[in-house]
């Protein structure tokens, strides 16, 4: 099935153009990598392709998307839905039911398919019969992207978009999609994958790449992802480290924090077993491992977010539990995966003065301080809900940062941004770094911390299996 | 939070009891409560504590119980001793408050308390012991009365069940956020809360709106309703 794409541009009510005069033509069985930096189009592109634009979003589009002859801008999404098959950056959005086995049963009613045929023929394709009938909350987030593709597969569509589908998963997780997307394009399913991560397309047939909604790259080689220069396009080079410096700070034999035999239990599974930890002054550490390996979950009990069941936590030698809750978050910022779950002032200006307030530090300048050294004078009257994703992680750490923490807890930082703001961040955490601050971030891609780190915590269900320094 | 009104899987005699029976019976138990005094009401309150313990909730439905008993019960007590009713009167006052409390006003708001909470404390038990999706399974069947609800409806129940579960996620982490920047709402003073709370519905709408936006995306791209002769549930 050919997609072709002629012409086509798109701008939001009232905004500026999305995509501008867009020429491509897909062909059946093709595994295409769409590329480019946040904002770049890559969404708005797909959720054209698969024909929830221009129904679902007020704006106005021009030239034509057709599928194998047939504009698809002129049928409904339902009716696309046996021809392209989108599976979410948020997947979770796409689960409506219980298990699995109802989610499938629902997709195939509505399109009037048969069920028992349809699921044996899912189950085959990819490997579904342990997650059938589980509760769909109990599955891990690799299971749940795969229950979620499972429901878009559902109708047997021969193009399949997909919007960062590996964003939230682990390496192992990672290798398992990326190996199943192989395995689809090969049973001549084409594949539309829409990332920042090139690390995942490596192995693509075909590049298209996208800045500021115009199409600037359109290769089949895919050699030119390991020039420098693709940087200047906001993709990420492959194989491309951050340069920083560890031996930049001398550490501090201080110990700022301490866990001390630490346990956390959940229903009847253990999180956290025996956890003894100490993080010195000025310590870059990165806290790696699997996904649901414990990482969040030490973070939220380093700053009291959740209770251990057993053990202890120091902060400067004095049990956390006994600091009150806003001293204590002036000496510890929180960094969410999620910047939006931390923002909920209703400007920016006044999200950064709350943490302020809150902590009882007011300071004359804090906040116009903080707002220049992170550039946030342009945009310190809008609504934090309202940024980018970009601006909103700046947002976030510069809320924490204006207390002037000791030690700081990120939690998955570089999930959602693109090589640009990476680079940024990382940059940001170098100069904290540099200021003698105590770093500590979980992450999966501990690859991009290789420079800036001290010192790498591995963990495994629960458990540290290694614990060392960087050099 | 999100925990307190969610199905869970369990064992017990009121997991394994038809739901159609069991919305029969809470149907029952709300007609009783309705047409009871004080006394009735208590026991109706003592039946469900131990139908909640046999059934091995206890501990879940003590939690939702005291939330409820903490936040909502003091409310319509206080509404029913210091506001008088003052339906008939020709000219009934723009703030009705009145500081009379006699013994009839609180045996009134007392009744009033217990009737609302032994109401709230069924539908807990229905709740959370009732798998939402066999529920919706079994009121758009004909079995229903007959009254075959249609499936539109019926997806749109099961969609606001799943809805209040996501928001009440989202809930627990922007709490979790404010927290994390020094502002804890248990424990705030009660001037600090109510502005809590109200910093709470800006963010809390958004990215309810977002995920409704998404949602109604994806259930279009499954398909939903794309065929006009699909009646009821089949799954």
């Amino acid at each position: 099935m050919a997609l072709e794409v002629d012409d086509l541009s798109y701008c939001f009510f009232g905004g500026k153009p999305v995509l501008k005069n867009l020429n491509f033509r897909i062909e059946d069985g093709e595994y295409v990598a769409l590329l480019g930096p946040n904002g770049s189009g890559k969404t708005t592109l797909a959720l054209c392709l698969c024909g929830v634009i221009p129904h679902y979003y007020a704006g106005s589009l021009s030239g034509q998307i057709k599928i194998d002859d047939i504009d698809s801008t002129k049928e409904s999404p339902s009716q696309a839905a046996f021809k392209v098959g989108f599976l979410f950056q948020d997947y979770e959005s796409q689960l409506f039911l219980q298990t699995l086995r109802q989610e499938l049963e629902f997709s195939l009613e509505n399109l009037g398919l048969n069920v028992e045929q349809n699921i044996k023929r899912l189950d085959k394709m990819l490997d579904l019969a342990h997650l059938l009938d589980r509760n769909l909350t109990s599955l891990s987030e690799g299971e749940k992207q795969k229950a979620a593709l499972a429901s878009v597969l559902a109708p047997d569509p021969d193009v399949l978009i997909l919007d960062e589908p590996s964003s939230q998963l682990d390496v192992r997780a990672r290798k398992k999609l990326l190996k199943l997307l192989d395995k689809l394009n090969s049973r001549g399913k084409t594949i539309i994958h829409a990332t920042h991560e090139t690390e995942s397309v490596a192995e693509c047939s075909r590049f298209l790449v996208l800045k500021d909604g115009c199409l600037v790259v359109d290769s089949t080689d895919n050699s030119f992802l390991r020039k420098e220069k693709t940087a200047s396009l906001g993709v990420e080079p492959l194989n491309h480290f951050i340069k920083g410096d560890a031996s930049e700070t001398l550490i501090n034999d201080k110990t700022v924090l301490r866990t001390q035999d630490l346990g956390f239990i959940r229903g009847e599974m253990s999180v956290l077993r025996q956890v003894d930890l100490d993080f010195k002054q000025g310590q870059f550490t990165v806290i790696g491992g699997l996904n649901g390996c414990g990482k969040t979950t030490l973070l939220k009990l380093l700053i009291r977010l959740l209770k251990p069941q057993q053990g202890s936590i120091y902060l400067n030698g004095k049990d956390v539990s006994s600091i009150k809750r806003s001293i204590l978050s002036s000496r510890l910022g929180f960094i969410f995966q999620n910047p939006s779950h931390q923002l909920f002032r209703n400007t920016l200006r006044d999200e950064l003065d709350y943490t302020l307030r809150v902590q009882n530090s007011i300071r004359e300048g804090a906040v116009d301080q903080i707002i220049s050294r992170f550039k946030l004078k342009s945009i310190d009257k809008r609504s934090p809900q309202s940024l980018s994703v970009g601006e909103k992680q700046k947002t976030a750490l510069a809320s924490v940062l204006v207390s002037d923490p000791d030690v700081l807890l990120l939690d998955e930082p570089l999930t959602c941004l693109d090589y640009e703001a990476k680079i940024n961040l990382l940059d940001y955490l170098k100069r904290l770094k540099g200021e003698g601050k105590t770093i500590i971030v979980a992450s999966h891609h501990s690859r991009y911390y290789i420079n800036l780190a001290d010192r790498l915590i591995q963990l495994k269900d629960g458990a540290i299996i290694v614990n060392e320094g960087i050099n | 939070m999100k925990e307190l009104i969610e199905y869970i899987e369990g064992k017990g005699p009121l997991y394994n009891l038809n739901p159609l029976t069991k919305l029969f019976l809470v149907l029952i138990f709300w007609v009783i409560a309705f047409y009871s005094g004080f006394h009735i009401l208590t026991l109706m309150t003592l039946f469900l504590f131990i139908l909640a313990f046999c059934s091995g909730m206890g501990d879940r439905f003590m939690k939702q119980a005291s939330i409820f008993s903490l936040y909502v019960i003091p409310f319509i007590f206080a509404l029913h001793v210091f506001f008088p009713e003052s339906y008939g009167t020709q000219y009934p006052p723009l703030f009705p408050f009145e500081f009379n409390p006699s013994f009839e006003k609180i045996y009134s708001a007392a009744n009033a308390s217990l009737r609302l909470y032994v109401l709230f404390c069924s539908s807990l038990v229905f709740v959370s012991t009732t798998n939402p999706l066999t529920l919706l399974r079994v009121i758009s069947s004909k079995r229903f009365f007959g009254l075959c609800i249609p499936y539109g409806v019926v997806f749109f129940l099961l969609f606001v069940n799943r809805s209040i579960y996501l928001i009440l996620y989202d809930l627990e982490q922007i709490l979790d956020a404010q927290k994390a920047r020094g502002f804890s709402l248990k424990e705030a003073s009660w001037r600090n809360k109510i502005s809590g709370y109200a910093s709470l519905l800006v963010p809390l709408l958004t990215l309810a709106l977002e995920r409704a936006q998404r949602q109604a995306v994806a259930l279009d791209l499954k398909g939903f309703r794309v065929r006009s002769e699909r009646g009821n549930i089949k799954t």
